[in-house]
């Protein structure tokens, strides 16, 4: 632990350095067949459990497959009649919005609460636990209660909104304002998620480096940008990645709010995704719309999976 | 911590009493509303101040029997789901913590694109395949499933905790004539305790609330409550909203006790391994 | 140490046994809940009891909502080895595309016949029997009516029942108010995330959806009427504000809170309305038939084709003991457990049930709900398709109501959509 401080503290004064020098400290030792053994569980139920079903999947995806009749293979028919829809193309477009809302949003909120709690804060743990209670209740309710709330001149908190003067939200007609609280209801569940682990992070930024940049009369906001960022930078990396592939399913949200309605206007790719599956019994189709949401999720992640990759894999 | 000026301190709880109540406030109605006669839940004003009453709870037993057996699956699920999930990830993640090696930096990178399919395609091929294997309706397809949803992350997590552990500890294990087993379970596991428990906070939260793959996978015998919640919302005669929140209630308490109960080893853990990557 | 690992192999070991201990055998039904607790539980005693005691079986119940009923039932049914015996399927998720796994329940009729079978309301069973193969056995039915809050009417000074469509559009009118201390009244709500409660007002106007030979009309005046009707309401607040993400549900919660006035619904819903646990207007809300306009009808008084869904028994085709599986089938439809079931708050599907005094002490709207069941008539035929076509007519509707398009113009993209997916 104290080589740890000792590199810790040296790095501090140098800003950029600690990527580098904390990145070389730790040698790798070359894997030994022991340790593929001690790694073989952890993949071997992510093959058999995800990819092979995945593989079976994407088979399934170019065929027509429905109860009742035998599977028929049609080719690239499902995917042409899923770029042929323009329901598919606006929940697509629907999800990039909210997905990037979302993360975004959890991201300034999760980092703002946990610098927040993190200074000084009374009742520190009971507020903590507090704030990470969204995270724990069943959506159903919590959207039962969101949408109570807010409905249309009796809600109460439509009715605090519109006495304050922001107005209030249509969520019922306009699928923007729709969407947007979608992405508020996520946001609120979810943001925990990111809050602790940045919270966590913030931790572990030692406490003499930041004093000492206040003694060098670094403003709040230059110490946030260059002693504490550099430090948490990694942790929001998992974070932001994580949410993104999570996030981009996001269903129950939306389901729950509007099914998708009205006129189909505020669906996303996983409510369209059910509607195929579960409503239509269309499986081949619904198969080709996950493939799809594989590929948008790649697409939008991508930069952050290249960052992540390039941070801690290049040393192989 | 030096206590701020009175101005900054007075920003500082402002901002925290919003953030409390912004977090706070539906889960409250919910919980509220679980002792409101049914009438009274949505109706317009809502009145905070009420005579509350214990109806609601007492027709979630008499009218959903089958509530609290369902509970026990879901705790047998969660704590199974979770107990594989940090083993696995545990293992994981100390050889990506250790090693370094093209084939490890490719299969971290697997298990992170692998989650990127949504999980409820999963079920298309996977339920005649057990169903063959007679193992639908069971605890173990649950926890096997569930495990496999989480395993990534968990090892992500597990790897930035085994990473803080110095190396010196195992060699001198080693030295001491410890096998590798014994220097996981001896050296190791004791110093990332609290990365388990970080861990585990992510995997309980899914497994007790997750619906889709209890929904295809069970029937009667490893049937869990987000189950009998979804039936309560799909009555032929209107949803009896009192039932639901009392069940909401009751489904939410043991997880928020455990949070609370757990949260300073999550917090202290996750500051000591300080997800740092 | 040792003891979680310990702990942690018997829990994992103890699931893997818990198939083997479940092994005895029990006459598996899959149902909604409403099914097992109309058969088993109410006034009317337990209508399973005498069929138990001479099969020796004990009945095990898989109970899910709505839909998770049919889509577990046919995931089922498309195994070589099926775990289920019996269930209950509602017709508009059958179709001729799911009936080859049903078994063809008439050569079953033809050996044990059910008791006096031919009471069984016809429609009812062509509403479960696709090119000519018949898949289940009626069980319960819940049929459409005129709901409305006269609490509500003395308020605004209205009274009587309505006798034409256009009473109803009037006292809706009249019904949508906004209080002084700021309250607001609708005067109709509906559900709109499916059509079955909008066919009730197309059929008012004497149009109808898709018909039973699998033929879309609501592109013709009357259904145009009947939805350029909604696109009004919407704008002027006879709907309430936020009925576009209305199901069910809401329109029950609205109803019970007073924030609507008038609706359709099953007539069983008329025991919600006056629970005086959930409803804020306990016994003010009455039930009658729907009528007709009387400009399509030619006179007042006419009822409209109520929209009704059916609910039957059925038998699957990998069904493991088919004949047990029939004789609980042929037990649970005969007349007496009709009665029973009735009496328990089922729709019966026996007209002469109603005829029963057990049954109209407790279903005092027994004549008015026997008066419409002749004409009634289903949401729309089944088939495959049927989950799409209707998404896309409310999504054509609900365009139309936001005034994105005008409502001929929106049946009429309707109907270009949807009869690619009508069955040939």
């Amino acid at each position: 632990m104290s080589s740890t401080d000792a590199a810790t503290r040296q790095a501090a004064t140098l800003p950029t350095a600690p990527r580098t020098r904390r990145w070389r400290a730790p040698g790798g030792t070359r894997p030994a067949p022991v340790h593929y053994a001690l790694l073989a569980p952890a993949q071997m139920l992510l093959v058999g459990l995800i990819l092979l079903p995945a593989i079976y999947v994407a088979w399934m995806s170019l065929q027509k497959v429905s109860f009742g009749a035998d599977p028929v293979f049609v080719g690239l028919a499902n995917y042409r009649a899923l770029i042929a829809d323009t329901v598919f193309w606006r929940a697509a477009w629907n999800t990039f919005l909210v997905v990037n809302a979302v993360v975004y949003g959890e991201l300034l909120l999760g980092l703002g609460l946990a610098l927040l709690v993190s200074g000084w804060m009374p009742f520190r743990r009971v507020i903590i636990a507090l704030l990470i209670a969204p995270y724990a209740i069943n959506e159903v309710s919590a959207v039962a209660m969101w949408r109570f709330v807010l409905e249309p001149d009796i809600g109460m908190v439509s009715w605090a909104l519109v006495q304050s003067g922001i107005g209030q939200l249509d969520w019922s007609a306009d699928p923007t304002d729709a969407l947007a609280l979608a992405a508020l209801l996520s946001i609120w569940m979810h943001t925990p998620f990111t809050f602790l682990i940045l919270y966590a992070a913030l931790q572990g930024v030692p406490q003499d480096v930041r004093e000492a940049a206040t003694v060098d009369g670094a403003n709040a906001w230059q110490e946030f940008r260059h002693v504490i960022l550099p430090f948490i930078l990694p942790a929001l990396l998992v974070a932001l990645m994580f949410r993104y592939i999570t996030a981009m399913r996001i269903f129950a949200e939306v389901w729950l709010l509007t099914e998708g309605g009205p006129a189909r206007m505020t669906e996303v790719l996983a409510v369209y995704l059910y509607r195929t599956a579960f409503r239509y019994h269309e499986f081949g189709l619904a198969s080709a719309t996950a493939f799809a949401m594989v590929l948008l999720s790649l697409a939008v992640a991508a930069p952050y999976l290249w960052a992540a990759w390039q941070r801690m894999f290049r040393h192989a | 911590m030096r206590r701020p000026g009175p101005l900054v301190a007075t920003l500082r709880l402002s901002a925290a009493a919003v953030a409390i109540a912004w977090s706070v406030f539906p889960i409250a109605m919910v919980v509220l509303s679980s002792f409101k006669p049914q009438r009274d839940i949505f109706a317009i004003p809502p009145s905070l101040v009420f005579a509350p009453t214990l109806d609601n709870y007492r027709r979630l037993l008499a009218e959903w029997p089958a509530f609290f057996p369902n509970m026990l699956n879901s705790l047998i699920v969660t704590v199974g789901a979770t107990l594989l999930t940090i083993l696995l990830s545990t293992l994981a993640g100390y050889v990506y913590a250790r090693c370094r090696g093209r084939v490890l930096a490719l299969s971290a990178f697997f298990m992170v694109v692998v989650r990127m399919l949504p999980p409820i395609v999963v079920t298309l091929p996977l339920f005649p395949l057990f169903s063959w294997l007679r193992l639908n309706d069971t605890h173990l397809v649950l926890v096997l499933l569930y495990a496999a949803f989480f395993v990534s992350l968990s090892t992500w997590i597990m790897r930035a905790f085994i990473d803080q552990v110095p190396r010196e500890l195992e060699e001198a294990a080693v030295v001491d004539g410890a096998g590798l087993v014994q220097v996981l379970r001896l050296v190791v596991l004791p110093l990332v305790l609290n990365g388990i428990v970080a861990s585990s906070l992510f995997v309980i939260v899914y497994a007790w609330n997750e619906f889709i793959f209890a929904l295809v996978f069970t029937t009667r015998i490893a049937r869990t409550t987000p189950l009998v919640m979804s039936e309560m919302l799909s009555t032929t005669d209107g949803v009896d909203w009192g039932v639901l929140f009392a069940a909401a209630t009751v489904q939410l308490a043991p997880i928020l006790a455990f949070i609370l109960a757990a949260q300073r080893y999550v917090i202290a853990g996750l500051a000591a391994g300080a997800v740092k990557g | 140490m040792r003891i979680t690992r310990r702990a942690t192999l018997t829990a994992l070991a103890l699931p893997l046994a818990a198939p083997a201990l479940g092994q005895t055998r029990r006459f598996v039904v899959i149902s909604h809940a409403v099914h097992r607790n109309v058969l088993t539980t109410g006034p009317g005693g337990d209508a399973t009891a005498e069929w138990r005691r001479r099969t020796g079986m004990e009945i095990e119940w898989l109970t899910f909502g709505v839909e998770a009923v049919h889509e577990r039932l046919y995931r089922e049914a498309q195994l070589s080895q099926g775990g289920v015996d019996a269930c209950f399927m509602l017709e508009r998720y059958g179709g001729p595309h799911i009936a080859p796994l049903f078994e063809d329940l008439a050569t079953y009729q033809a050996a044990e016949p059910i008791e006096r079978a031919e009471e069984i309301s016809p429609s009812m069973v062509a509403a479960h029997t696709y090119r000519g193969r018949q898949v289940g056995v009626p069980f319960r039915h819940a049929t459409h009516g005129f709901f409305q809050n006269r609490a509500l009417m003395r308020e605004r000074g209205a009274e009587g029942v309505p006798e034409s469509f256009e009473e109803i559009i009037a006292l809706a009118d009249r019904l949508s108010f906004v209080r002084s201390d700021g309250s607001r009244v609708a005067g109709y709500a509906m559900s709109l995330d499916d059509p079955s409660s909008l066919v009730d007002v197309i059929r008012a106007h004497g149009g109808d959806f898709i018909t039973r030979d699998y033929r879309f009309v609501a592109d013709q005046p009357p259904a145009v009427a009947a939805v350029a009707l909604l696109r009004d309401w919407y704008r002027r607040g006879v709907l309430p504000r936020n009925v576009m993400t209305f199901k069910t549900e809401e329109v029950i919660t609205a109803m019970q809170q007073g924030r609507a006035a008038l609706t359709n619904q099953p007539f069983g819903r008329i025991v919600n309305y006056n629970d005086p646990r959930a409803s804020r207007f306990p016994g003010e809300i009455t039930v009658a038939n729907i009528p007709m306009m009387s400009s399509v009808a030619g006179q007042k008084g006419a009822l409209v084709p109520a929209k009704t869904s059916v609910w039957a028994m059925g038998i699957p085709r990998n069904a493991r003991d088919k004949r047990l599986a029939w004789s609980f089938i042929r037990e649970m439809s005969s007349p007496e457990n009709t009665i029973r079931a009735a009496v328990n708050g089922n729709g019966p599907v026996r007209p002469s049930a109603y005829d029963d005094p057990r049954v109209r002490e407790l279903a005092p709207y027994a004549d008015l709900e026997r008066r419409v069941l002749p004409t009634a008539m289903l949401t729309l035929p089944g088939f495959e398709q049927a989950g799409r076509a209707m998404d896309v007519f409310m999504e054509e509707v609900q365009r139309a109501m936001l005034g994105q398009a005008e409502p001929a113009a929106a049946m009429r993209t309707a109907k270009a959509r949807i009869e690619p997916l009508l069955p040939t």
